[in-house]
């Protein structure tokens, strides 16, 4: 599944956003892998992930982080969020340096994760791009929501739970940042990144 | 997924979670779902959107149940043996070594994002890509679902189950990358859905992209975000 491609949005946003997926190999280490993947848990806190999560047990935005990480077992796929190219680096650098030999997969902005990967001194292996989106574009939403509902890449977080937001913001039920842990709530992945969503929330309501 | 009538209250907190637009409150002020549109992805139930417990999971069988394995990111799908739509893909491809230097791996991902699609539409481009002899990743969601993965042709039961996405995956050698490109050109102006289009490139020893550089060189558009495996899993490079 390439749920943390296809994030829309202009080169110019994302400079906050950035996601690591951390997996072993069916067949090859994914025996025994329970502690490395935890350990990756562990390290994406200490460096200020701004979500993470499991598929089977939610996101840390939404549960208690300590559930999420005991529920990891041997080839789970663990995955977190970061606001910031330097906690990339960082937990990049912890990572290499640990060597916990699980896959590390990096997404974002692509000259800024070749920076990031030099400077954690990795070479990247193997790339998905994403040549976008093809067919019948004119029955997409528009474009601000399509760069909230995309950071889903299962596609659980809904056009109308987007437009229910910005009109609870508008009427001042909710705030940026209460609304930002709503739409989290069905990214059960832990790849909705809140900063970056309150940022498109504030542009939409902006618009208005 | 039902709603029981006589638990819901009306409050309408379920409806905005539904990635179809499949609920809606009827004159009673009572939740509906309509099961024509309903994914039965359950995260109307999932989001714990429902403080009575009105959401319940119908009983399904048959193409239904395809419907609810393809939609519902926690359930295993008895058919693929896994969770999800598609496979580990390039993720692990430092130890799986699934993508060699001199072929070029795609994901074709129908309805994404936030249009949904059917095994009709599936089917419109497996068979075109199998026409022109793409073999589909045999452990892939998708091609597990097949009837016939030499055709690209989908049992006629499923052909119109609701699904939030199908990847369709395959690889072939970089030469033909052109033919490849050409047929989702001419697909997409037959569907009647939107599709992504993931590309896997396996890094040069120079760290070179010839695959990037041959899409480009055919005015496809890449975008400038991707994501990278960076060798963790104990390089081999």
């Amino acid at each position: 599944m390439t749920h943390s491609l296809h994030r829309e949005g202009s080169p110019d946003d994302f400079y906050d956003d950035f996601t690591i997926i951390c997996m072993a190999a069916k067949g090859y280490n994914d025996k025994g892998s329970q502690d490395k993947l935890r350990r990756f848990l562990r390290l994406a806190m200490k460096h200020n992930a701004v979500n993470f999560g499991n598929m089977e047990a939610g996101s840390a935005l939404v549960g208690n982080p300590e559930d999420i990480i005991e529920a990891v077992h041997d080839a789970t796929t663990v995955q977190a969020t970061f606001a910031s190219e330097d906690d990339l680096v960082h937990i990049l650098q912890d990572l290499h340096a640990e060597d916990l030999g699980m896959s590390i997969v990096v997404q974002g902005l692509i000259e800024k994760v070749e920076e990031c990967c030099q400077k954690a001194d990795l070479v990247p292996h193997t790339w998905n791009h994403s040549l976008g989106v093809w067919g019948k574009k004119e029955k997409l939403p528009p474009q601000d929501i399509r760069e909230i509902t995309t950071m889903c890449g299962h596609g659980m977080v809904s056009v109308s739970l987007v437009n229910k937001m910005v009109s609870d913001i508008c009427k001042g039920k909710i705030d940026y940042q209460k609304a930002a842990k709503i739409l989290a709530k069905p990214c059960i992945c832990g790849f909705i990144n809140p900063v970056r969503a309150e940022r498109i929330l504030k542009r939409m309501v902006e618009k208005i | 997924m039902l709603v029981d009538r006589e638990k819901c209250v009306g409050c309408g907190q379920c409806v905005p979670y539904c990635p179809c637009i499949a609920i809606h409150m009827d004159e009673k002020k009572k939740a509906v779902i309509d099961l024509e549109r309903c994914y039965e992805c359950g995260i109307c139930l999932l989001v714990g959107s429902c403080k009575f417990d009105a959401l319940v999971y119908q009983e399904m069988s048959g193409p239904r149940l395809t419907r609810y394995y393809y939609n519902n990111v926690l359930v295993k799908n008895p058919v693929t043996g896994m969770t999800g739509r598609g496979t580990a893909e390039m993720k692990t491809n430092e130890l799986t070594n699934k993508y060699a230097a001199d072929e070029v791996g795609f994901g074709i991902e129908l309805g994404r994002p936030d249009v949904g699609a059917n095994f009709r539409d599936v089917q419109l481009i497996t068979m075109a890509l199998a026409g022109i002899g793409i073999k589909f990743d045999a452990g892939a969601p998708t091609t597990l679902e097949m009837e016939d993965p030499s055709l690209g042709t989908f049992p006629e039961a499923i052909l119109d189950e609701r699904i939030i996405c199908s990847i369709v995956e395959f690889k072939a050698k970089t030469t033909m990358l052109p033919r490849i490109i050409d047929v989702l050109r001419k697909v997409e102006q037959k569907i009647d859905t939107v599709f992504s289009v993931d590309m896997v490139s396996r890094a040069q020893v120079d760290g070179s992209l010839p695959n990037v550089d041959i899409v480009k060189s055919l005015g496809v558009t890449v975008r400038p975000n991707a994501k990278t495996t960076v060798g963790l899993g104990r390089a081999n490079v």
